[in-house]
């Protein structure tokens, strides 16, 4: 049985018996997959942004894998994927692994090696999506600061003592206590060091 | 004999003096033309009293007539481009004509100098040239053998009581009814025998001198048809090396291309193979699932050796162009499969339009193969710089069948229409500039014709047209 929110392992190749075993190969370990003849038709299915990756084609008629890979980047879509060549061109396999490529395998890889890769950018797949998602958080918790609160944030994770912050701010260090403890709830920050990272999250993003 | 008589009697009534031609059986056996004619000696009542007769041997002035216009019906074929076979049978029939009791058949040298081979002769046994043929060139290898050994006329008055035939080459004569006969062997001007004459007698007999001047009367001619057979073979197999050289040079150049076309049904194999195992090797086996892959897998490998007889066929070096039904339609699809990823690497769509009613043309496959090839690369070679499209379409135009070949590319400039097509014309840093110029020729052997034009929109078409009617063919 596979939940509806399973990862899909997508897979772009124009040979339709390549296709088939791929799927049939992953179907066998109880993966979900969906096939596209070319690049195009896996971009117009608006199916990028599900969880799980891509196997894609180096070579395709039409539009390469590379200029597939340049699209999604563009889109801002974040699906790993790996790359499949018929021959191992050492150019475009630099190229390819620079853009964030999970694996490059050459034809005729070994069904392990692409099971191998496919779990990798799963778990890759999973772990960006948890960051993104852990990120998003820390920003909408961070939308519901007001004006003064932020500037308090910024002061004390700056490494300021209350003291200090409240002479930047040109206010009493009372004052200052309230309004950081406001921070700490609202931010879900049971501790200085959790409020730092997240302002590193939120700087990094 | 019957219209001679009736001319004769219609004459001997009119009391006026004639002649006619006849040929009259002589005593040895043999006819002989002789010029006969007759003067009426009239009484005083101007009644015919007697008739003088005068007989004159005009053999040798018939014979003359005869070898002048055997020589030029001979000429005739070899322009007319007859067939060798067709053109030396003809010579063996019209001196049996003339020879008989004798026949008359011609053998012909292998390449290789060593042996002979039945080239012609309608009224020879054929279990007899199937019996001594290959027929090795030595001295004792029986008439023909012996007479393009020694290169010189080789009698044999009696099969029977002849000691230089050996018992294999003996046993089928008589066996055959031959049992006289002489070979006279055919030498070019550089003493190099490219065939012989052989004639046959059921009888002991001696040739006469006729007989034998005959014969070599008619050496020269036959010599030039086996010749000039000769040089178009030479020719022929000169242009198919070339032909040859010329593919597998293009083949060389789509090596990547051509392993990654390998590549995918062995990648579709393996994957399968991997499929399967896992497929019986979960708790649960599941046999059907597994069976299926296992079918795919066959199925891909049968793929992947189909691809290698193609390009097998490719680099096979046929020195005599063949002929066989070809359907144009599945030309084109196999070239698709084979140029397939060299497209995708040139970012070129292949657009196909097949007529359904296409009809087969006897054709030379690998040759055909060749100019699809040609085309096609060019085609993705006018594009690769920024993609497009590369359509092929075939279509029925009368009684030929048109294959046309377009790109979207950057075209010809009409300057250049003509100089495309000779030899060493090349656009392409590692080109020989031969593969339009050969494509041209082997369409041309083909009885069509290659050409080129200009699409409106940008690019270039080739076009070229084969004739649904085999003797349309050189």
């Amino acid at each position: 049985v596979i939940a509806g929110d399973a990862p899909v392992v997508f897979i772009v190749d124009d040979d339709a018996n390549v296709r088939r075993s791929i799927q049939d190969l992953l179907s066998s370990v109880a993966l979900r997959s969906e096939a596209f003849a070319t690049p195009q038709e896996f971009l117009n299915s608006k199916r990028a942004d599900c969880s799980g990756c891509l196997v894609l084609d180096v070579r395709l008629p039409g539009m390469s894998g590379l200029d597939c890979q340049r699209r999604l980047a563009e889109a801002g879509v974040a699906i790993p994927i790996i790359f499949i060549t018929g021959h191992g061109d050492v150019p475009m396999t630099v190229r390819a692994m620079k853009s964030g490529a999970v694996e490059f395998l050459s034809k005729p890889f070994r069904p392990q090696e692409l099971l191998d890769a496919v779990q990798q950018a799963l778990d890759r797949d999973r772990k960006s999506r948890d960051t993104r998602r852990e990120t998003a958080e820390v920003r909408n918790r961070y939308e519901t600061l007001t004006t003064r609160e932020r500037e308090v944030m910024e002061l004390v994770v700056s490494g300021l003592l209350n003291k200090q912050t409240a002479a930047k701010l040109g206010t009493v260090e009372h004052t200052v206590k309230i309004h950081r403890g406001h921070v700490m709830d609202k931010m879900k920050a049971d501790s200085l060091p959790a409020l730092i990272r997240m302002a590193d999250t939120l700087k990094s993003s | 004999v019957k219209r001679l008589r009736e001319e004769r009697r219609e004459a001997f009534t009119r009391a006026v003096r004639f002649e006619n031609e006849q040929r009259v059986l002589g005593k040895d056996g043999r006819y002989r033309w002789f010029l006969v004619r007759y003067n009426p000696l009239l009484d005083e009542q101007g009644r015919v009293d007697r008739w003088y007769v005068a007989a004159f041997d005009i053999e040798d002035r018939k014979r003359a007539e005869w070898l002048r216009a055997a020589e030029m019906r001979t000429l005739q074929m070899i322009t007319d481009g007859a067939s060798l076979t067709d053109i030396l049978n003809q010579v063996c029939t019209s001196i049996d004509l003339q020879i008989a009791p004798w026949f008359t058949t011609i053998l012909l040298m292998d390449p290789d100098g060593k042996k002979l081979w039945p080239g012609a002769g309608p009224r020879v046994p054929q279990d007899w040239a199937r019996a001594i043929t290959p027929l090795p060139v030595a001295a004792d290898t029986g008439l023909c053998g012996t007479a393009a050994f020694l290169k010189t006329r080789v009698i044999v008055p009696d099969v029977a009581g002849e000691s230089i035939w050996r018992e294999e080459y003996r046993g089928p004569a008589l066996k055959n009814a031959i049992r006289a006969g002489w070979s006279q062997p055919i030498v070019t001007k550089d003493n190099q025998a490219l065939g012989t004459f052989a004639v046959y007698s059921a009888e002991p007999r001696v040739p006469t001198d006729e007989d034998l001047a005959l014969i070599e009367a008619a050496g020269p001619i036959a010599l030039i048809a086996i010749e000039r057979q000769r040089s178009q073979e030479a020719l022929d197999k000169a242009r198919s090396e070339l032909a040859h050289a010329e593919r597998v040079m293009s083949l060389g150049a789509l090596t990547a291309s051509i392993a990654h076309e390998i590549n995918q049904p062995i990648a579709a194999a393996i994957t399968s193979a991997g499929a399967c195992l896992r497929w019986l090797n979960r708790d649960q086996p599941e046999v059907q699932r597994a069976r299926e892959a296992a079918m795919r897998v066959e199925e891909d490998g049968k793929r992947a050796s189909e691809i290698i007889s193609h390009l097998k066929s490719f680099y096979k070096k046929d020195v005599a162009p063949r002929r066989e039904m070809v359907s144009v339609n599945e030309l084109v699809s196999d070239m698709q499969v084979l140029l397939r990823s060299e497209a995708d690497r040139h970012s070129v769509v292949m657009r196909t339009e097949l007529a359904a009613d296409l009809p087969v043309v006897s054709a030379d496959r690998v040759q055909l193969q060749q100019v699809l090839m040609n085309l096609m690369l060019n085609a993705m070679e006018a594009m690769s710089d920024r993609g497009g499209e590369l359509s092929i379409r075939t279509r029925r135009e009368g009684r030929e069948v048109m294959v046309s070949v377009g790109d979207t590319g950057v075209g010809i400039p009409p300057d250049k229409m003509e100089e495309i097509f000779k030899a060493f014309f090349t656009t392409k840093a590692g080109g020989t500039g031969m593969g339009l110029a050969i494509s041209s020729t082997i369409i041309e052997s083909h009885g069509g014709g290659l050409w080129a034009t200009v699409n409106p929109g940008g690019g270039a078409t080739f076009h070229f047209t084969l004739s649904t009617e085999p003797e349309a063919h050189r």
